[in-house]
């Protein structure tokens, strides 16, 4: 950056450059088209020998130079001023760009002046033909600075060719000029009628009264046609980046739109209203605020022309923080304080960072961006952010939401902007998580007799971890379903899965009898999917409660119970690994033929808050406020245009998935939305960009530091998410490519900043199906189940076939084992080591069968099934070692 | 000096010499503007302040001239202040930001200057004259003494880390030893030509043969004698406080300033001495070729206080020749069109 930055904490420079500009402007087009209306009137006034409309329009003469020379010339001068101060590189491109232009407007600006003087002053004394003269002189230099100064700020909105060659006539005569000329003509006529209508209605002769208003009310009406006509052609001539700003991507700016939309017919009512003969205070009345009205409507005209041209204050060339393009791409990632000239601080100091964070938003933001201020407040644009949540949000300024000018910096100092942001501007202490603290219950492990016992009773829950949002009241993305899986084997040479003549049971232990009292679930259960009718307490969607009997899935040969409603809570207190003992029973007779006891993980641990804040619900480390599930249906509809926020307070809270498709669900979702997991991923990877496994832990409950840990398995040893998914980018880059391919609106524009990292670019992404395709187990372990060496391993993009070949349904090579049956549930691969609960919390099955916490059979216990030791892999290939 | 403050400069279209002559020249025409609006606004409320003397006649007929100086003033001070940007936008702009509380309080403040001169017109029999009439010259001197320290600051950016270190834009340029006396020369100076313009006014009326006319060009013309002499006194004051390597060039470092000096101080005298005289026409000539030279002289203070820091010969050239046309052109044909309006006004004059 080149020049010093005004410290303008409370207003910030929006607020000045709309307040000179706004109302500079709205005098400044009554000094054009009241240059017409006085010479027409004049004309008129000597055509019909109305001295009485002469002697009016005096006195309108000097109300017109009084406004227009004393205030619009110097406001004139002040919006360049004030431009200067707030903005000077921009200014100096205008400046240096468009001298002769500014300088040809300062003739016609002396011609103004001179035609003005000579019009009042000699109003009474000059042959009225001159007199006429002197008008149009006034009103052909008046129109001549429009032209000339429309040029310069349709400029700065189309630049045009001056992008690419600098030419002066190239800038001049952009892409929105010629519309802007005849727009601003109009309006000009228009603002003329209103004033007309002002002086005129506070006339006491009523006939020159209803003469000067009716007279001028046409001026406000006539020219309808053409600004309507000149507007469309205006948004027509727009090039697609900004006309896509001004309609659809900058929020702010709808409600100014809507006010103009409004407002033209109003106006043109307005102007109806005043041919009628009205009394007096009625005329003064309508006049009045038809003039208020135009004032608004200019003021809403300007602010959509303003915004169009959002984040550039000089389209495609310069930032409105002044950071040029050219200098842009430089920024990036390089220190900002040192290259700013005038930055006072030049590193990032770790003992307190919000000094250079303070430096920084003087340098990048004051320039919009008031601190208390009346426009662009950015106390509370920022309120609903964290720390982490206000870092992310630097990373994605100016992606998915093109308003903002990136952030330029380096991720030190962009952390010291958010950190000033929030500990400064919002008082809040700096952000330490909680510590999580290893518990270490006895872990009650079910007897096993190798030697008499006949049945190894297997269980898994097939994910691993289940989420839920217990965010019912306002949405829901996943609700309290977890799956659990069996398989009964008779031990023997030849060992067989047993499926007839048994039935097995499920039990959760003692805390986690009844979710319904732990989670809102229930009470929002109809709403959120669609149900006929209320959902019973303690009831799960499949029907299942959390103990109850599992049912056989024959073709997989394994029993089942689907959707279990388990909640991560106990005692009032967070806890994300309920055991379920589950037992084989023979049918007829009830006895027990084996028991086991099995993690159902569940976790409330969506870290949803750690950036939009809100703050967890329960023990400050899981589950969703009220404040926090509201804020993230605020930002839904405030980027998406929905009206989840109020369809949730009306008692209508939704599944995301019913909008977005989702497989795992089942749901159909809206045809041309992104399904969920692409449009959550895609939306988020533009915020959590150049991060590794800490951008899942954001969101999902993987945080090695966190309350959960999910990843706890054997690939924790020396693998973390991205191993297998690939970087978050890379990640939703794969969801999104697919739904690209099949034609979807909204991926490209969240593919558009993204670039994967895992391999050299987006046509080597193999685009994916969610849930069906994941990473391949064989993608790695190529040859024989061999471990492979952990530092060069990636199963990103060796994807699934599709549902079938996921880990969590696929059996060995006889067909008739579950793969996590033996080896445990996906995230929790054996030998497992659960941080928080228990080391060995997932290994109760290897612990009880084998007495250790390998894989079942691994190791030469074959004999766990078998009852002997077997000499070849029948499971699937290197299971015995000495085979290899 | 942390030299890498100084921001990059801009490219030009032409080569600087064009926006140094067009600076110059159009200050030149400001300036003079200026001194007759401000010092015809002193002269307007000094002149009301004496009833029955040629004063009040002076000050009827200036207040309702002052009004149109300032119309005229300000668009005479654009001209400069562009071609001023495009020489030394970077310096100025960051003068500017250094104070620019007091500078942005320039716009409501010459609002309200100007709406209080016109007040002074429309109000002039009323009590509340004198109350406009020190609005007016108090908003004035405001905004001439925050021109004077925007001009002298962005010759010091040596002086700017002071600035650096409180950016609300509330720092003024004080200790800067010209400031005082330059001030000083300009507003005095601004008094004595707002006096000569007053005179020049009734000379003419006196010309017709309008009574009391004489008496009141005598009563302004004093203005501009006396005043002169004052000015004279604040110009050596200002010299003498110029760093001394600028002052020097006064003094005979460079043949060229030495010679404007004598020939400005000459020619000013030579103004004087005709004031003296009452040849009022004759004083206001010699005044414009003073103001012409003392224009220039500026011009060299301005460089050479940027000696070894920037000079826009060094500025980089883009060459584009058509819009300089465009503006020689419309500048043509606008003073065409200005001639010719005032050709039919004072047509009026002479037959009303």
């Amino acid at each position: 950056m080149n020049y010093p930055v005004w410290d303008l904490a409370t207003t910030g420079g929006g607020f000045w450059i709309a307040l000179v500009a706004v109302t500079h402007v709205f005098v400044s087009h009554f000094a054009v088209g009241g240059g017409l209306w006085l010479v027409m009137v004049e004309r008129r006034a000597r055509r019909t020998g109305d001295a009485a409309l002469r002697s009016f329009l005096k006195g309108h003469a000097r109300f017109f130079l009084l406004l227009t020379m004393v205030f619009g010339g110097i406001s004139g001068v002040g919006i360049w001023w004030t431009i200067a101060l707030l903005n000077p590189s921009a200014t100096s491109t205008l400046i240096h760009t468009f001298v002769f232009g500014w300088a040809a407007e300062w003739v016609c600006f002396l011609g103004e002046i001179v035609a003005l003087l000579v019009y009042y002053y000699k109003f009474d004394t000059m042959a009225q033909r001159d007199h006429e003269i002197i008008g149009w002189f006034y009103f052909v230099f008046a129109w001549l600075s429009l032209f000339l100064i429309s040029g310069i700020i349709a400029f700065m909105l189309t630049p045009g060719g001056w992008l690419e060659n600098g030419n002066f006539w190239s800038g001049f005569f952009n892409e929105s000029f010629w519309p802007s000329v005849v727009f601003r003509t109009s309006l000009a006529a228009m603002i003329a009628g209103m004033f007309g209508m002002l002086t005129g209605a506070w006339q006491r002769d009523t006939g020159l009264r209803q003469r000067v208003v009716r007279y001028s009310a046409v001026w406000v009406l006539a020219p309808f046609v053409v600004m309507i006509l000149s507007g469309l052609w205006y948004v027509r001539a727009l090039p697609e980046a900004q006309e896509t700003m001004i309609l659809e991507r900058a929020r702010e700016v709808a409600p100014w739109l809507r006010r103009f939309v409004w407002l033209t017919p109003m106006l043109l009512i307005g102007g109806l209203l005043a041919v009628a003969k009205l009394p007096r205070s009625v005329h003064q009345l309508l006049a009045v605020a038809v003039a208020l009205l135009g004032f608004a409507h200019m003021g809403s005209f300007e602010f959509v022309r303003e915004a169009g041209r959002r984040p550039w204050v000089i389209h495609g060339f310069m930032y409105a923080n002044a950071v040029t393009r050219a200098e842009a791409a430089e920024l990036q990632e390089a220190p900002f304080l040192q290259t700013a000239r005038w930055a006072r601080v030049k590193t990032v100091d770790n003992a307190d960072p919000t000094i250079a964070g303070g430096e920084l938003f003087r340098l990048q933001c004051s320039a919009c961006h008031a601190v208390g201020g009346p426009m662009n407040d950015i106390v509370p644009l920022t309120a609903e952010f964290t720390e982490a949540g206000l870092d992310a949000q630097l990373v994605g300024q100016g992606r998915v939401a093109p308003y903002m000018p990136p952030f330029f910096g380096n991720a030190e100092e962009r952390r010291a902007l958010a950190a000033y942001l929030r500990q400064k501007l919002h008082g809040r202490p700096p952000e330490t998580p909680p510590a999580a603290e290893p518990q270490t219950p006895a872990l009650d492990i079910p007897p096993f007799d190798a030697e008499n016992d006949e049945y190894v009773l297997l269980a898994w829950n097939n994910m691993g971890m289940h989420c839920l949002s217990d965010s019912d009241p306002w949405w829901v993305i996943l609700p309290p379903a977890n799956d659990l899986h069996a398989q009964l084997i008779r031990r023997g040479e030849l060992p067989e899965v047993v499926t007839e003549e048994v039935t097995l049971v499920y039990r959760v232990e003692a805390g986690f009898e009844h979710p319904e009292k732990q989670v809102s679930f229930w009470k929002h259960a109809r709403s959120n999917f669609g149900l006929d009718e209320d959902l019973p307490e303690g009831v799960g969607l499949s029907g299942n409660r959390v103990s109850g009997e599992m049912k056989l899935d024959e073709e997989k040969m394994m029993f089942a119970a689907t959707l279990i409603p388990m909640a991560p809570y106990r005692d009032g207190r967070y806890h994300p690994y309920p055991i379920c003992t589950v037992e084989a029973r023979e049918r007829q007779s009830g006895q027990i033929l084996a028991r086991t006891r099995v993690v159902v993980p569940t976790s409330t641990e969506m870290g949803c808050a750690k950036c939009h804040g809100g703050g967890w619900r329960v023990e400050n480390r899981a589950g969703f406020t009220e404040e926090t599930a509201r804020r993230i249906l605020k930002v839904h509809d405030k980027h998406s245009g929905t009206g989840l926020l109020a369809a949730a307070e009306a008692g209508k809270p939704r599944l995301c998935q019913s909008c977005h498709q989702d497989p795992v669900l089942g749901t159909a979702g809206q045809p041309g939305l992104l399904n969920f997991p692409a449009a959550i991923h895609g939306w988020h990877a533009n915020y959590l960009t150049g991060q590794g496994a800490d951008a899942c832990a954001m969101c999902h409950p993987s945080d090695p530091a966190g309350p959960t840990t999910c990843l706890r398995g054997a690939h924790a040893d020396s693998l973390d998410c991205t191993h297998c998914h690939g970087t978050l980018e890379d990640h939703a880059l794969s969801l999104l490519k697919k739904e690209n391919e099949a034609g979807k609106a909204g991926a490209e524009r969240l593919m558009a900043h993204l670039a994967p990292r895992t391999v050299a670019d987006l046509e080597e992404v193999v685009g994916r199906t969610p849930w069906l395709q994941q990473p391949d187990c064989t993608g790695c372990h190529t040859e024989a189940f061999i471990r492979p060496d952990p530092g060069e391993v990636s199963a990103f993009n060796q994807w699934t076939g599709g549902f079938e070949e996921l880990y969590r349904v696929r059996t060995d090579d006889t067909g008739s084992l579950q793969c996590a049956a033996c080896h445990g549930a996906p995230h929790a691969v054996y030998p497992a080591f659960n941080r928080w609960y228990g080391h060995d919390r997932d290994n109760l099955q290897p612990l009880q069968y084998q007495g250790n916490r390998r894989p079942i059979g691994a190791q030469g216990h074959c004999t766990v099934c078998h009852g002997i030791e077997m000499d070849f892999s029948v499971h699937h290939e290197g299971m015995i070692k000495s085979e290899n | 000096m942390p030299p890498n403050l100084i921001p990059r400069p801009d490219v030009l279209q032409v080569g600087w010499g064009w926006f140094q002559v067009l600076l110059t020249v159009t200050f030149t025409a400001h300036i003079l503007l200026m001194n007759a609006m401000f010092g015809g606004a002193v002269v307007t409320l000094l002149g009301a302040a004496r009833p029955g003397t040629g004063g009040e006649s002076v000050a009827r007929d200036m207040a309702g001239r002052v009004p149109t100086l300032v119309a005229l003033a300000v668009n005479a001070g654009v001209a400069p202040l562009l071609f001023l940007q495009v020489l030394y936008g970077h310096l100025f702009y960051t003068s500017s930001i250094l104070m620019a509380r007091w500078w942005l309080a320039i716009i409501p403040v010459l609002i309200v200057g100007y709406y209080a001169a016109y007040g002074v017109y429309y109000r002039y029999e009323t009590p509340l004259r004198p109350l406009w009439s020190l609005l007016a010259v108090g908003l004035l001197l405001y905004v001439s003494f925050m021109f004077a320290n925007n001009n002298t600051l962005a010759l010091r950016p040596e002086r700017w880390i002071a600035g650096f270190e409180n950016p609300s834009g509330a720092w003024l340029n004080l200790g800067e030893p010209t400031l005082w006396p330059r001030w000083l020369h300009m507003m005095v100076g601004a008094v004595a030509v707002g006096g000569l313009f007053a005179a020049l006014v009734q000379d003419t009326r006196a010309r017709r043969g309008i009574e009391g006319a004489a008496a009141a060009r005598d009563w302004a013309l004093r203005f501009f004698t006396h005043g002169s002499l004052i000015q004279m006194a604040a110009g050596l004051w200002w010299l003498m406080a110029l760093r001394e390597d600028v002052m020097r060039r006064f003094m005979g470092g460079s043949p060229l300033a030495s010679a404007l000096l004598v020939a400005g101080i000459a020619t000013g005298v030579w103004a004087v001495v005709h004031a003296f005289q009452k040849k009022v026409r004759s004083a206001a000539l010699w005044l414009v070729v003073t103001v012409t030279i003392m224009a220039v002289m500026r011009e060299i203070v301005r460089i050479g206080y940027l000696d070894g820091v920037f000079h826009p010969e060094t500025l980089t050239v883009v060459p584009q020749v058509s819009p300089l046309i465009l503006f020689l052109a419309v500048f043509a044909v606008g003073i065409g069109c200005v001639v010719y309006m005032l050709k039919l006004a004072f047509r009026a004059a002479k037959e009303g």
